[in-house]
This record gives C-alpha cells, structure tokens and sequence, in this order.
C-alpha cells in the first residue's frame, strides 16, 4: 500500500486544507487561525502523549504553528497536510526530550521494546473477558497509560485516538513500519498487564 | 524457528490496524480472513477494539485554545516586524509602551484611538474589525481557567482577544459591535465571570 497515494487523495477537505496553506504561504493569518484551530488539537495531543508536560506540549504547538506560518511555501504535497504538520511536531518535541536529557533529566529510553526483551516462548493467550472490560474503564486505562513510556504512550495515541495508518505513522515518527509495529505491539502488551494486574484480572482464558 | 512460524500464521502485530479501520486491500482481506477462523485471534481483536474505544473515551489534554492562538499570533508578528520586509501591522509604539510599563498597564480607550490614529505612524489596523478606532479591554485571565470558559465568556461578553499574551499576561479584548454600550456591557459581563477574569482595566 502506497502511504503517499492513499493520503494524498484530493478529497474536499484535503484540498481546502492545502488551500489555506497556499494562503498562509502567502503572508495570511487569517488562513492561519483556521489550521490553528484545525490542528491545535491534534499537535497538542501528539506533543502530550510524548512529553507529558502540558506546558511543554503548549510550548511545542506554539513552535510548531509558527514552522507552519515560516514553511508553508516548502509543503510539497507528498503526504497529507496533517502528516506533515505530526512531522513537523514529532521534530519538535523529539528536540524538547533531547533538550531535557542535556539539562539534566532521566535521559529518555530510545528503544523502550529493547527492554521487553525478546517475546518469550510462543504467542500470548487470548485476553480474557475481565481484561477487555478494563480496557474500557476510562479510569485504569488512564493510570495505566501513564505508566507506558512516552515512545510507546505516542504509538497508541497515533493508533488509537487518532486513527493513523502504520504507514502514517512511520511518516510522522519518520521511523520503520517495522518499529512502529513493534511499538504498538509492545505498548498493548504492557498495557494488557496493567490492566490485569490493576482490575485483579487472570485474563487467561 | 517455531516462534517465527507463529507469528507470520497469526498477524498479531496487524491487528492494532484492523481494529482501528486502515488496514487496506490484499492485507486486510488476508487479516480478515485468518481473524475469522482463529479465536485467540478474534479475542486479541476485541481487546485492541476495546482498548481503542477506552483510549477515545479516556483521553484527556485539551488544547490552549484561545490564549494559544493569542500566543502564535503575537510570535506571528514579532516575526513579521523582524523579517522587516513585510508591511506590519502591528503598532510598534504600543508594545513598547507596554514594556515600558513595569506595572500592569492601564490603557484609556482614548488612548489607544489617539496612538492608531497618529498622522505618520502605521494606521492600518490588523485583520481590519471594521472600526477605524478601537475601544479595547485590558483583560488578565486566571491560569487555571478552562478554554472552554474562557471561550464562553468572550463570547457572552461580546469581544475577541485582539492583541497580548503582553507584560504580565494581559491581553487586549475589543468588543465586537460599535459603540459606548457595547464597551461597558463587555466591561460589566467580563467583571461578573470572576472563575475566569482577574482583572478588567480600561
């Protein structure tokens, strides 16, 4: 599957975003705002689910929009306007870890699956139905993925909330299907586990 | 390798996108297809069903909004005044009147018509509300107002932000309707909504 085919389809709402780009391109805030208000969420989000910081996350929307307003004329339409403005906050928010790690902070596990270590002998049983019920209780699916790591607490944002092909998501985290596979794979293991262990779960089946 | 063999006869790893609806062409019928003659399969697929669902429903983080776009917009103009190029919109005089200001600035709608309207100095006016003169509100908003308060207050009271986050945080606000009128109601209602306004000078 073509990720640039598929995404860069002309449906009506994919031409009047690039529309509103062309005009922000050419000097218009007005164009501006309403990509702000388009987008402002999903980059908010996106930086969140990364960074857990709020005021972090309101700092890179900030960055973000303005690379936007500065690089509007570079769109080259390769890819959505939305996978290229998730691009755009993945660098951006990829530079406030890095700053973070420089200042002085846990420095970030690149490679948090590394850790998992290797799946162990065969495939998992089935979830049970106690463990598909706490998958819907907002409240442990909350403290559950504010244990996950920011790496894998972003792949299931992407997967999850936002919908975004595998492909796309590689395009946004500008990494290997593969890895964005694994992500998800070993965030929906962690989280299976907390959710087990928080809802006194066997899960077994 | 007997791991290996189960993991490419049981597409766990694609699941997460069957589930999520992206999957397309020969790879989701092949998905489809094995998913509906495996149970272990099928229970995987409910449980990422669920945990997308939980994730949709439990998901929390709203975005700044309003004072977010406040924020961009004056970047946007600091920016335009930089590149120097560009014609800007923005009246200099009056920033810099604000930082001058150590205090929480109080400026006189007089003031502000006075300092737009002065011969030689730029008079344009930014995304034009239509009045050659504009009565504004400073505003100071409390930090932990909620967007959408803050969102339903502007519009009860009948102004847009019009300029700011400034020094301390002010923001300007101009009604949206002309005249007097509309000046003291925007003042009255933004006064009343003490959950989300500090302060209202001007």
């Amino acid at each position: 599957m073509r990720e640039a085919g598929h995404e860069a389809t002309a449906t009506p709402d994919e031409t009047d975003v690039r529309a509103l780009l062309e005009r922000v391109a050419e000097g218009d805030e007005g164009a501006l705002r309403q990509l702000y208000d388009r987008y402002a969420g999903a980059v908010y989000r996106f930086a969140l689910s990364r960074l857990d910081s709020p005021a972090d996350a309101a700092d890179v929307l900030n960055e973000v929009m303005l690379e936007v307003w500065r690089g509007a004329a570079r769109f080259r339409g390769g890819s959505s306007v939305r996978t290229w403005i998730l691009g755009i906050a993945h660098h951006k928010t990829v530079d406030r870890i890095r700053r973070r790690v420089r200042d002085g902070w846990v420095p970030e596990d690149e490679a948090p699956e590394a850790a998992d270590g290797a799946a162990p002998g065969g495939p998992d049983p089935a979830p049970g139905e106690a463990v598909i019920a706490a998958a819907q209780d907002a409240d442990l699916l909350r403290r559950c993925m504010e244990r996950l790591s920011g790496l894998l607490r972003q792949a299931v944002y992407l997967a999850f909330f936002e919908d975004r092909s595998y492909p796309e998501i590689a395009r946004i985290l500008d990494c290997p299907v593969g890895t964005v596979k694994t992500r998800v794979f070993h965030a929906k293991r962690a989280l299976r586990e907390c959710l087990e262990r928080l809802a006194g779960a066997g899960g077994r089946s | 390798m007997a791991e290996t063999d189960e993991r490419e006869e049981h597409p766990v790893e694609l699941l997460p996108w069957l589930a999520n609806g992206t999957l397309e062409g020969e790879e989701r019928e092949r998905v489809q297809r094995h998913v509906e003659g495996c149970a272990r399969c099928r229970a995987e697929l409910e449980f990422l069903q669920a945990l997308r669902s939980g994730v949709k429903a439990s998901w929390a983080g709203e975005a700044p909004g309003e004072l977010g776009w406040a924020r961009l917009r004056a970047a946007v103009r600091r920016e335009r005044q930089a590149s120097g190029g560009r014609r800007p919109r923005w009246m200099p005089d009056l920033r810099a009147v604000a930082m001058a200001a150590s205090v929480l600035v109080v400026v006189q709608a007089g003031v502000i018509a006075f300092l737009l309207g002065r011969p030689g100095g730029e008079t344009a006016l930014y995304e034009p509300l239509g009045a050659e003169s504009q009565a504004v509100l400073q505003v100071r908003f409390r930090p932990d107002a909620s967007e959408g308060r803050i969102r339903a207050v502007l519009r009860e009271a009948g102004v847009e932000i019009v300029s700011g986050p400034g020094a301390l945080g002010v923001y300007s606000v101009a009604p949206v309707e002309d005249g007097e009128e509309a000046l003291e109601r925007a003042r009255r209602r933004l006064e009343a909504a003490r959950d989300v306004v500090v302060e209202v000078r001007g």
